[in-house]
């Protein structure tokens, strides 16, 4: 994958957006289906947010470790690692407990959003998405790019 | 009870026989106290006929012994008075029920009545005297010891008095009769007295006895017409007794169970029930029921049976070798295998849920996923016209165009898994050559096998005949296991197809060097939607429908399949198609997969390949 042009240097949390530079907000997108991902990647990339891209759920921690992302966009239904345990770790880690992260999954029957938000997600989205309603959920967790 | 008393009079009544009649009148004068013991019964029957007897005739003669006789001396008065008195005692019998003191009033009349006939035909000398023997004696007949003392006493003390008479000479105590005369009748007259006494008892012991007898009958022919098991055991909880039912149950005879025989034959964890069971009735007031396994049988015979036993405490037990509970035990084999059929049915329904559930999640999963990118792409294109570029514009495109495709697929995979389950898949078999389509299909997955790094092999025998089957299904057998076999083997590794020819039959069989699947997981392959792996985080792409599909297919051409994979080593499916499908009965969807947790070199022939249903 292609990394060039996503790893952006960034103040640190506690003094994010007062830097004088405007900076790019950031979002992690762990999912694995390449079709999918290239649809959540073109759209932030359109509204002007930055992207960081992996498939695997053990990656999505040393991305989000390494590049404190504001926002991660999490697939459930992962290769070795599900979401929900990537976001439980997530959330288990003191560093990065502060990330938004907004599940979006094809597991929609009934009970499933109940056990995602369980899971300690911020957010749940359901495949098929709504261009408008996504666009919306990460505008309410990092605000306009 | 009086109620009780008087139905039975009114049926002895309507039976029109006189003597039922006496003994219904009989039976209605005898004590409520002893209605319920038989043998006081008789006793107290047997006093009121023989007192109301001798008493009705002493009173019929009076009349005619009057005319005779004139007025009556004062001792002839008190013989008739002691003539009359057997009478009161038969009736203070049938008021109170006290039978001593209806002897004693009897055994003091016939005393009195002796002394006076004695006393007025020579005293202790008289015939009359002899009488005196027959107080105790028939107060001893009578059964009742207290009885028996207080006329032995009765006797004794007339005796005395005929003395004291004599000696006084208050009596005239003159000899009446000529002893020649007097002696043979009075003997006569007291054999004969004795004699009937001696019948009468007789008698009541053979009806007591014809009684005792018809009613172990009567409990035996009940015994034996009950298929339940019923057994007496003592207060340790022995078997004292065991019914006939024992040979049906158990197939044993009911000596066999006697003593420690029957809890020998309580299955060993039960034991303790058991035993607590008989504890339990023997203490308690209330029936104590257990169920338990018995050993039925002898030897290589013995079988497992499982009964119910509800055990009863035994009220007024006589002694302490009585028994102390009787236990009714009751075959409930059939009740058990029904309860074990519907706990079965529960489960497989409950688990038909889950599959069902699971199956909707994973579909709506399947259809989920393309979706997303069809409509979220085509959103795009239809909104954002103005910041996506001509080159984009084409990509979006073919992604939508792409994603089509593989919802097409997935909906085209899942109409085949409904057709095959409900039997509506149509084979239509014709004649092939399984080696051409064999390597057709092996070069239709080559692109895709390339692109993951995977190379495809062949190794196909030489002379491999035509098949009789289903061409559309053989490739799609095909198709599915390559498809599998690339999509779980690593980049580097190697699939193997190869075909050859087994009697009459062709085996095909697809080998990876993939990731092999956990044997925990080996018997669940084949289900629909099954995918080794947890259902949030799956290693790879598809409907895990694949092998179901194949599975149905081979079933539908009366093949068989079998799955060995070993972890880290690869899998390998084989398949083995009858070289003309037509024969025999299709055997539908569920065929049973047979399985192995190791990749044998060797295949098929190989020993240690578990059958799975």
């Amino acid at each position: 994958m292609d990394w060039d042009g996503v790893r952006v240097k960034y103040p640190r949390k506690g003094s994010r957006g007062n830097g004088t530079v405007a900076m790019k907000k950031t979002v992690l997108i762990v999912e694995d289906n390449e079709l999918n991902m290239k649809l959540f990647n073109d759209l932030l990339e359109a509204h002007g947010y930055a992207t960081l891209k992996t498939a695997n759920g053990i990656e999505a921690i040393e991305l989000a470790r390494e590049h404190r992302p504001d926002l991660i966009l999490m697939d459930i239904q992962l290769p070795e690692v599900s979401g929900l345990e990537v976001t439980k770790w997530l959330k288990e880690d003191d560093e990065l407990r502060a990330i938004p992260v907004v599940a979006v999954t094809a597991f929609a029957m009934k009970g499933d959003e109940e056990r995602i938000r369980e899971g300690g997600c911020e957010a749940y989205l359901s495949k098929p998405i709504s261009v408008a309603k996504f666009l919306e959920t990460v505008r309410t967790y990092v605000g306009a790019a | 009870m009086r109620g009780a008393r008087r139905s039975r009079c009114d049926q002895t009544l309507q039976s029109g026989n006189w003597v039922s009649v006496f003994e219904g009148r009989l039976a209605g004068l005898v004590h409520e106290s002893v209605q319920d013991d038989a043998v006081e019964r008789t006793r107290h029957e047997r006093f009121i006929a023989s007192r109301m007897g001798t008493g009705l005739i002493a009173l019929g003669l009076l009349p005619l012994y009057l005319v005779l006789r004139g007025v009556p001396s004062p001792v002839e008065c008190l013989v008739i008075l002691c003539l009359a008195a057997p009478l009161f005692g038969a009736a203070i019998l049938s008021r109170s029920g006290r039978l001593d003191i209806a002897h004693a009033i009897s055994s003091a009349s016939l005393a009195v009545l002796v002394v006076c006939i004695a006393g007025s035909s020579g005293g202790l000398t008289s015939p009359a005297s002899i009488w005196l023997l027959a107080i105790p004696l028939e107060a001893a007949l009578s059964g009742s010891r207290r009885a028996a003392l207080a006329a032995t006493i009765v006797a004794v003390a007339a005796a005395l008095a005929l003395v004291a008479l004599e000696l006084t000479g208050v009596f005239p105590l003159r000899q009446a009769w000529p002893a020649a005369i007097a002696t043979p009748v009075f003997a006569i007259a007291a054999i004969a007295h004795a004699a009937a006494v001696a019948l009468v008892r007789t008698r009541g012991e053979d009806e007591q006895r014809l009684r005792i007898r018809a009613r172990d009958a009567q409990d035996r022919s009940l015994l034996q017409a009950i298929d339940d098991l019923i057994t007496w055991h003592d207060r340790t909880g022995a078997v004292v007794k065991a019914s006939p039912a024992s040979q049906k149950l158990l197939g044993v005879g009911p000596g066999s169970l006697q003593g420690r025989g029957l809890f020998a034959r309580v299955h060993v964890s039960d034991r303790p029930a058991y035993l607590k069971a008989i504890s339990d009735a023997a203490s308690g007031d209330r029936a104590v029921a257990a169920q338990f396994r018995l050993h039925a049988g002898v030897g290589d015979e013995s079988r497992v049976v499982w009964v119910e036993m509800r055990a009863h405490r035994v009220v007024d037990a006589a002694d302490a070798d009585a028994p102390a509970v009787v236990a009714v035990t009751r075959d409930i084999c059939e009740r058990k295998s029904r309860e074990e059929d519907l706990d079965l049915a529960r489960a497989r329904a409950e688990r038909a849920d889950e599959l069902k559930a699971s199956f909707l999640a994973t579909v709506s999963h399947e259809l989920r996923t393309p979706l997303n990118a069809i409509i979220g792409f085509s959103e795009i294109l239809a909104t954002e016209t103005g910041t996506v570029d001509e080159a984009r514009r084409r990509d979006y495109a073919r992604i939508i165009h792409e994603s089509g495709h593989h919802l097409l697929a997935v909906v085209n995979t899942l109409l085949d898994m409904s057709k095959i389950e409900t039997g509506n898949f149509d084979v239509v078999p014709e004649p092939f050559d399984m080696a051409a389509l064999v390597g057709g299909c092996c070069d239709l997955m080559r692109l895709k096998a390339e692109q993951g790094g995977v190379t495809i092999a062949r190794e196909i025998a030489a002379e491999i005949p035509e098949i009789v089957a289903d061409r559309r299904a053989c490739k799609q057998i095909l198709i599915n296991l390559l498809s599998n076999a690339v999509k779980f083997t690593p980049s580097g590794g190697c699939v193997t197809a190869t075909l050859r020819r087994e009697r009459d039959q062709l085996v095909i069989a697809v080998t990876d060097t993939g990731v092999g699947v956990p044997e925990t997981d080996l018997p669940k392959l084949g289900n629909p939607f099954f995918q080794a792996n947890s259902s949030y985080s799956r290693a790879h792409e598809g409907t895990g429908l694949g092998l179901s599909v194949v599975r149905g297919l081979v079933g539908l051409h009366q093949g068989t399949m079998t799955i060995e994979s070993q972890m880290g080593e690869g899998t390998r499916v084989t398949v083995s198609l009858p070289l003309d499908c037509r024969a025999g009965v299709p055997r539908g969807a569920a065929i049973p997969v047979q399985t192995s947790a190791r990749l044998h070199v060797l295949q098929a022939r190989d020993k240690g390949v578990k059958k799975i249903a």
